[in-house]
């Protein structure tokens, strides 16, 4: 179970909720979500053909605000990865990871600096594939 | 991308997106073109200007942000679009493709 800052996951407007269905293809949709005072994550069911119980899924909490002469500022954003389950007309979510990124805790530069480890292990990894 | 093309984008955010309060969904085949990462993207420059015309700008001090201007161009061959009016995906949406 992932450390989740439940305080700043209520903060978003809504959620969206990817998953790959039947037919291969990632699909994404948005949907409103409630946090209940024992820590769950619902979210409001989307009418879909797939059947969304027991589906691995990732649902990503994202803000970002234009700034009119250019550029955006107040990004940052919450991906968990779990798995869905119906109940009570509402989809609940387990997470089993978490990434995040909020540039008022963690200013772009740094953030930066901080993943290019992950990208350069990222890029090791594909290169056998590039090569090949 | 290269092993498994099928791919899908959503736009749903105002801000970001300029599709208003809609939602939609496009699935598709990419193709990653990552053969000019320095200047195979400048062809589509305009459409770019169009959405962020202050791009002008970090182009002017392009020597500056070496990273940042290393592009992959990813082409996207529609096959299905879903779309919620209003973004109510609650009710059930419009399709067209396959």
């Amino acid at each position: 179970m992932p450390d989740i800052d439940y305080k700043r996951l209520a903060n978003f407007r809504n959620a969206i909720l990817t998953t790959v269905g039947d037919d291969g293809y990632p699909f994404s949709i948005t949907t409103n979500y409630q946090l209940t005072p024992d820590r769950k994550i619902l979210l409001d069911k989307p009418i879909l053909a797939s059947k969304l119980d027991g589906k691995r899924v990732n649902v990503l909490f994202n803000h970002i605000t234009g700034v009119p002469t250019g550029g955006y500022t107040d990004r940052r954003y919450m991906l968990l990865w779990g798995t869905t389950h119906e109940e009570r007309g509402k989809l609940r979510l387990e997470p089993e990871k978490l990434s995040e990124w909020d540039e008022k805790i963690l200013p772009f530069p740094e953030y930066c600096a901080k993943v290019a480890p992950q990208g350069a292990k990222y890029l090791e990894n594909l290169q056998p594939s590039v090569e090949a | 991308m290269k092993e498994n093309p099928k791919v899908s984008m959503l736009f749903s955010n105002p801000e970001g997106t300029q599709t208003g309060k809609h939602v939609v969904l496009v699935q598709g085949i990419a193709t990653a073109d990552d053969s000019d990462l320095d200047h195979g993207w400048e062809k589509y420059l305009s459409y770019w200007r169009k959405k962020e015309p202050y791009i002008d700008a970090y182009l002017a001090e392009r020597e500056k942000f070496g990273w940042f201007w290393k592009r992959v161009v990813v082409q996207v061959e529609p096959k299905k679009i879903t779309a919620w009016k209003n973004g109510d995906t609650s009710r059930a949406p419009e399709v067209f493709g396959a």
